[in-house]
């Protein structure tokens, strides 16, 4: 047990960030050049090996997610491993089931992964199919082309559901950090009557209980990580949607109307927080779900 | 950064599992901490424990712990027995945070007369802070203490102070004034010294008894101070953090709500609602534990800093949520006295109140975690 990034994982983020920060600013949609760079550098293959594999792809995404970098970082550190003993070179969305519904990078996938029933299945799109969606929630959303048919790969559902989950609480956390740093500024900096809105008790406690949700959300979801259990990611998942959804009012609230702006920034985290918080089926599917595994798996 | 529990302390959790089970009374989960502080049953377990030399494995070994300087051992200990009722009843304040002051500011006498006792669990301590006019305002307290040559005369009064009807000490707070310095002091006062009194005041908590303290006159030996004269604050924070992540609740709540669950699924009332509920109350208990052992191992290592706060505060806003669903899942006969519902109802109570209120612990998150500006 230890809280403290070991040796190798603080040297890990530190390249991590150093490599970003030679990117520049990533890209307001879908960055293809650093998603392609990342990839190149095994970022995402981290879950592959190694006894804290996991929850060192869970930093990364964490990570990336704090900086705003559009990519399915989530979907390939985390889920691809289970179905891909290597890199199979094709950007992944994932989708609850078949049907209408918009994928994340649904318009840059060469590869959906669905779940059907017992099993999750990855079929092979064509990227140039997929038509955009009509959607202000910051991650490009498209309704991907036809299945050609060929199932690539298949995984067992429940691990998919699984490391789906922890992808979700991991870009939960690192939008949430993101979100949090904006609210404490703006408290800080922004007087009204006189003094910072941040001496005003009644604000203080709103921003004081998103900080207890952050940092809930934070340690739940590493140490579900760690676990690798289906309960504790999907424990993990609930508490992190719950917070996003906190988060995506309060922090709009604290803000008022200069949060809206696009100037301003703050729609970059809470619009991504608003569509995490009923990814992967959702808060109170999650909460559900952890509920049966608990208490009626062994009971059935 | 890892979250595995090593070969040795998961050991360690079996053997404690196998002597809970071996020494205590069946069911005594119903139990609420702190109902029982002085009963048969809590004390013969404390020296049983003592006697194992796990009331105390994080003190030096000097004064009747076990040297033990990870924090995890007595993580687990504390966790296992909270999971139980927590059967240490009010002795486990005294080995979390009573001992581990005196460890702190104590001098030499102190450390050897008043660790060893606690280790070996035949002592029982009160915490004097409360009064009338201060409450969450610790600094507003009126009860004094006036050197006179060796020792200091005490007058004044506490309130809503948990086990003092058994307890042989105080750990006492009271204002001091010298030409020095002018502040809170600490005294570790015999409850036995002449003109302390003790009444218990009526209250709605059942499962717990609160105290009104008197203090007439009373006459405590300078020996007794802990800490410099009017220097009692910083002893009484590092104190405090302690006491705010060193009482499991969430494990217990944990616990309550397995037993909530299954007892409304066996009845038949478990709706789909209840069980998002319930998943949703058991995630808020797990994250609360995630903090704390954050917050332990900070502790172990340095300054818990300001994250104790956060902690406390999630484990308040656990208990919390399992009450919430504890009730949810009820049915009338759940009012009963000594059920679990009624016990998680007026346990979360205190919990909100315990260690400093739930609001004191968003004030000081606002202010030391998140670095906003002092409220008007």
């Amino acid at each position: 047990m230890d809280f403290e990034l070991s040796a190798a994982q603080a040297q890990m983020l530190d390249r991590l960030d150093a490599q970003l920060a030679a990117h520049g600013p990533p890209a307001e949609t879908f960055d293809a050049p650093l998603f392609a760079r990342l990839r190149a550098d095994g970022w995402f293959d981290l879950a592959r090996g190694g006894p804290s594999g996991v929850l060192d792809a869970v930093l990364v995404v964490e990570r990336l997610s704090r900086q705003v970098v559009l990519t399915p970082a989530g979907v390939h550190a985390l889920v691809l491993p289970l179905l891909f003993d290597a890199d199979d070179g094709r950007i992944a969305a994932i989708a609850e089931a078949a049907g209408r519904e918009p994928l994340a990078f649904g318009g840059e996938a060469g590869l959906v992964v669905r779940y059907e029933g017992d099993v999750a299945a990855a079929y092979r799109i064509d990227p140039s199919q997929a038509r955009p969606a009509k959607a202000n929630y910051i991650y490009p959303l498209a309704f991907p082309g036809p299945e050609g048919g060929e199932v690539a790969a298949r995984a067992p559902a429940a691990a998919v559901r699984r490391r789906h989950r922890l992808a979700v609480a991991a870009e939960i956390v690192g939008a949430l950090d993101g979100a949090l740093e904006m609210v404490t500024r703006y408290l800080t900096e922004r007087e009204q009557f006189g003094r910072p809105l941040g001496a005003f008790q009644a604000l203080q406690h709103r921003a004081a209980e998103l900080a207890v949700s952050v940092e809930g959300a934070r340690w739940l979801t590493r140490t579900a990580a760690f676990a690798d259990s289906d309960e504790d990611a999907a424990l993990a998942a609930a508490y992190a949607a719950r917070a996003a959804r906190r988060m995506a009012w309060d922090a709009h609230q604290l803000h008022g109307a200069r949060g809206f702006t696009l100037a301003y920034g703050l729609h970059r985290h809470t619009l991504r927080l608003q569509f995490l918080s009923l990814a992967a089926g959702g808060a109170a599917r999650h909460a559900t779900d952890a509920a049966r595994e608990r208490w009626l798996t062994a009971a059935a | 950064m890892e979250f595995g529990w090593s070969q040795e302390e998961l050991a360690f959790r079996d053997e404690l599992r196998a002597f809970i089970r071996d020494n205590l009374p069946e069911g005594w989960i119903t139990r609420v901490p702190g109902e029982e502080p002085y009963s048969d049953v809590t004390v013969d377990f404390c020296r049983r424990l003592g006697a194992k030399g796990w009331l105390a494995p994080h003190w030096p070994k000097d004064y009747g712990g076990g040297g033990d300087a990870s924090p995890w051992r007595f993580t687990i200990l504390s966790e296992e027995l909270w999971a139980h009722g927590e059967p240490r009843g009010s002795q486990y304040m005294n080995t979390n945070w009573i001992g581990p002051a005196i460890i702190a500011a104590g001098t030499e006498d102190q450390k050897r007369r008043f660790l060893p006792p606690i280790a070996a669990g035949e002592a029982l301590w009160c915490q004097g802070f409360s009064e009338p006019a201060a409450g969450s305002d610790l600094g507003a307290m009126a009860t004094t203490a006036v050197r006179d040559g060796d020792s200091y005369v005490i007058r004044g009064e506490k309130v809503w102070t948990s086990y003092a009807g058994g307890a042989h000490h105080c750990f006492l707070l009271a204002q001091t004034k010298s030409a020095e310095a002018e502040g809170v002091s600490i005294f570790l006062l015999p409850m036995s010294a002449p003109g302390v009194g003790v009444v218990p005041i009526p209250s709605m908590l059942d499962i717990h008894v609160i105290h009104h303290l008197t203090f007439d006159d009373v006459r405590v030996s300078a020996a007794d101070r802990l800490g410099p004269e009017g220097g009692g604050w910083p002893i009484v924070r590092d104190a405090l953090v302690n006491e705010r992540v060193g009482a499991p609740r969430h494990i217990r709540a944990a616990r309550v709500l397995d037993e909530v669950v299954e007892a409304a699924r066996r009845a038949g009332r478990l709706s789909e609602a209840g069980l998002q509920a319930a998943g949703q109350a058991r995630a808020v208990c797990l994250a609360a534990r995630g903090l704390v052992h954050k917050v332990r191992q900070m502790g172990a290592t340095g300054d818990p800093g300001a994250l104790a706060y956060v902690a406390r505060a999630a484990v308040v806003q656990a208990e919390r949520a399992v009450a919430e669903v504890a009730a949810d899942l009820a049915g009338t006969d759940d009012v009963l006295s000594g059920g679990l519902t009624d016990g998680e109802f007026r346990t979360a109570l205190i919990a909100g109140l315990g260690g400093g209120s739930y609001e004191m612990q968003l004030n000081l998150t606002a202010r030391l975690w998140l670095k906003l500006p002092k409220a008007a």
